[in-house]
């Protein structure tokens, strides 16, 4: 067994990836992403379904080897954790169905085990929150509460990078609002980092400090969400623009042409900075795009 | 008192209306056995064997589910004295116990054939066994191993001083009993495993909905967890670390952990060789061999499916829970651990087989060679199974696959080396020590070639959890 030695704590930095690259046989799921995360940062990544948010996910935490690029967490390269650094990891997957042999309390006191910061009273005081027998198999519970199971199983760690794919996809709306609350108490108090996938847009603008759009087998947005209002917009266009306009406009994410000749860009620019030229052309508005109009202006 | 009685009566016969008739023909067939076998005789001996082996799985279904079902409608009432009513349930079980074993225990002691005893002594070890097997195990199978060889010896060590077929019909009755026995001890190990101190686990809810109407729903969240007596997981500070292999094969799950499934494994493989050991003298010598042959691969592949099978049912979130536990060491830590898990269980089972067959085959008096050709054959079926099972951990997850492709995969090898067993087990003018050898050795190599380069490929990878989708 390897020596416990504390994971490299004086880097800021909980998660980056450099160029990663994923191909599935001939399909490309991820091309050249570029992600660094900060430690405390609470992180909503988002993306249609097939996007690559799953698969970012996984070879983030060395799960899975991208073809190209490395990922690191808290400095070390993804592929090869030492057990410190995994004793800081909560992760929850999108389909819990590990140990669904065993009752929700002998899985518990199994995997605390493994961990020096296990905290048993936040597991019983969970439990009891959310009324689930500790006396119940994993396999004879639904859904929804498998994904809580797998929740408290992920928080009992206290973890330092906390990573949640699609948590509330099958929670009920009471069991989200914990989530969510726990999430902010857990950043809030401690300065979890926490990298959570959601469809839900809401939930992103409810706790997410950073949001990260996954479109395209790239990063197309990556801004924090006070910002973001500012530094994104829509760019209605009356006709199909020539000359100079017809190339892409600096800060272009998107283009989407009409039925009736006109042209949609969603742009995004630096804060601070001024929108590009196109933007004051006559007959051009610009308009202040919120994460859902944004979300569905890029993914349509 | 008497509002505590009804209360348990209630209790005790709601949730037990099932076990209750179990109960009734359990002992009903006990006191059926009593008669038959206090009628002395052959035919008395079996005919009582046969009837108290339906008591006992009677009894086995009582013990092993209208008792938990007992136990966990009275964890979960609301009642004040739940917690006595299902202590009440041991002591219930307990009892219903005595009848159902004392009356044929009692007939068969009374019996005139010897042999006859062999029943009851495999059934009382069984049920004392799966006392002992939630917390002790190890000495349990070891018990229960023990008496049954030693019963199987001394039947055949009489076989030559019995009167005619008396021994074979105390084996016939063993086996008859056997299969039954092993659910009763099933359910005595679930029995206890439920029973055990330390495993209470009350129901919080049903705590919480009571202190609710009391003290109203803030605190009664803020007091459940504290007032809890359920313990295991209530753990903050000194913490211990398990060993990467417990880890891996917790992990695993399925056959690889469920000690249940492998005592009916065990179970299943002793009574299917007490039978071919009763049926062999009517078979002849190159028949003999071929039974034994044929049923130890058969069981050896039949085991190996499924040790596979569990593998194939290897989920993402199995094999992330594998690859970011703490605490399995370094990669290559972590590759041994797991191999050492997927490839010793079967070999220990091949093992067993062996055993069994060998003391079939050394029985009936066949030479030490029809041993060692077992031996080989079940040696090469390991082999396969490792490939197999190597090629599935280097590709996770793997493809999922159901026991019978698993157990036709292996039929194939089985097949094989049954065909190749027979023919130089059994055609002596076949029997040179070259054509023996030779075959097994340029499989065995190419089989080796294989497992190299699934062993490559594994300890290629970064570590050996990595999903390797495509």
């Amino acid at each position: 067994m390897s020596a416990v030695v504390s994971p490299d704590m004086s880097t800021d930095e909980a998660i980056r990836c450099e160029r990663i690259t994923k191909h599935y046989g001939s399909r490309t799921v991820l091309r050249r992403v570029n992600l660094e995360v900060t430690r405390g940062t609470v992180l909503g990544l988002i993306g249609r379904n097939g996007a690559g948010k799953t698969t970012l996910i996984r070879t983030l935490l060395g799960l899975e080897q991208a073809d190209e690029g490395r990922a690191f967490v808290f400095g070390e390269p993804s592929l090869s954790l030492s057990d410190a650094t995994k004793q800081r990891i909560g992760y929850v997957p999108q389909q819990p169905d590990a140990f669904d042999w065993m009752r929700i309390g002998d899985m518990l006191e199994f995997v605390g085990r493994q961990y020096p910061q296990w905290d048993g009273e936040f597991v019983d005081l969970s439990l009891s929150r959310w009324q689930i027998s500790a006396d119940r198999r994993l396999a004879s519970l639904s859904p929804g509460e498998r994904q809580r199971v797998a929740l408290i199983r992920a928080l009992a760690v206290n973890p330092n990078l906390l990573v949640l794919d699609e948590p509330a996809s099958a929670l009920d709306p009471v069991a989200r609002r914990d989530l969510l609350q726990e999430i902010v108490a857990r950043a809030a108090e401690s300065g979890t980092t926490i990298f959570f996938s959601t469809h839900i847009v809401s939930d992103l603008e409810r706790i997410a400090s950073r949001i990260v759009f996954l479109h395209d087998h790239r990063i197309v947005v990556d801004a924090a969400l006070d910002d973001l209002s500012e530094t994104h917009a829509r760019l209605t266009m009356p006709s199909e623009p020539t000359g100079v306009a017809a190339r892409p406009i600096p800060g272009e994410i998107s283009r989407r042409r009409h039925s009736d000749g006109s042209v949609t860009l969603v742009i995004a620019r630096a804060p601070g900075s001024d929108w590009p030229e196109a933007a004051a052309a006559p007959g051009v508005h610009l308009d202040a795009l919120h994460l859902e109009d944004l979300f569905i202006e890029v993914a349509r | 008192m008497m509002r505590k009685v009804r209360q348990d009566l209630s209790a005790l016969f709601g949730s037990m209306a099932h076990p209750a008739v179990s109960t009734l023909v359990a002992c009903g067939s006990a006191a059926l056995a009593y008669p038959l076998a206090t009628r002395g005789g052959y035919a008395g001996a079996v005919a009582a064997a046969c009837v108290f082996s339906l008591s006992v799985l009677f009894l086995g279904y009582m013990l092993g589910s209208g008792a938990l079902a007992f136990v966990h409608d009275a964890k979960r009432s609301c009642l004040p004295g739940s917690q006595r009513l299902a202590r009440s349930a041991n002591l219930v079980a307990s009892v219903l116990l005595v009848p159902a074993l004392a009356i044929p225990v009692a007939a068969l002691v009374g019996n005139p054939v010897w042999p006859a005893w062999i029943p009851p002594v495999l059934l009382l070890a069984i049920a004392l066994a799966g006392l002992f097997v939630p917390r002790h195990p190890i000495p349990a199978t070891g018990l229960l191993s023990l008496v049954v060889l030693a019963a199987y010896w001394a039947a055949s060590a009489r076989s030559s001083h019995a009167r005619g077929m008396d021994w074979h019909s105390a084996l016939l009755s063993a086996a008859v009993v056997l299969l039954p026995a092993a659910f009763t001890l099933l359910g005595l190990a679930g029995w206890r495993r439920e029973m055990r101190p330390g495993s209470w686990a009350p129901s919080l809810a049903a705590r919480l909905r009571t202190a609710c109407h009391r003290i109203g729903p803030r605190q009664a969240l803020e007091r459940a967890p504290l007032s809890s007596s359920w313990q295991p997981s209530s753990r903050r500070g000194p913490w211990e670390r398990q060993s990467p292999v417990r880890v891996v094969r917790i992990c695993l799950g399925g056959i690889f952990t469920q000690f249940s499934r492998q005592l009916i494994i065990g179970a299943a493989l002793l009574a299917l060789f007490v039978a071919a050991a009763i049926w062999m003298p009517r078979l002849g010598a190159s028949g003999t061999v071929r039974t034994i042959a044929l049923l130890a691969l058969a069981a050896a592949g039949l085991l190996s499916s499924g040790f596979l099978a569990q593998l194939s049912r290897l989920t993402r979130g199995q094999i992330a829970e594998l690859a970011l536990m703490p605490g399995l060491g370094s990669p290559a830590a972590q590759r041994r651990a797991l191999c050492r898990v997927v490839l010793t269980p079967p070999l220990f089972w091949l093992g067993v087989v062996l055993l069994f067959g060998s003391a079939d085959l050394l029985l009936k008096g066949e030479p030490l060679s029809s041993v060692r050709l077992l031996a080989v054959s079940l040696f090469i079926l390991w082999l396969a199974y490792t490939v197999l099972a190597l090629q599935k951990l280097a590709t996770l997850p793997p493809k999922p696959q159901s026991f019978i492709s698993e157990l036709m995969l292996l039929g194939v090898v089985v097949y094989a080396f049954g065909t190749y067993y027979w023919i130089y087990a059994t055609q002596p003018r076949f029997d040179l020590w070259f054509w023996f050898w030779i075959t097994p050795i340029l499989i065995g190599v190419v089989i080796a070639s294989v497992i190299g380069f699934s062993v490559w490929r594994l300890a290629a990878a970064p570590h050996p959890f990595l999903y390797r989708e495509r």
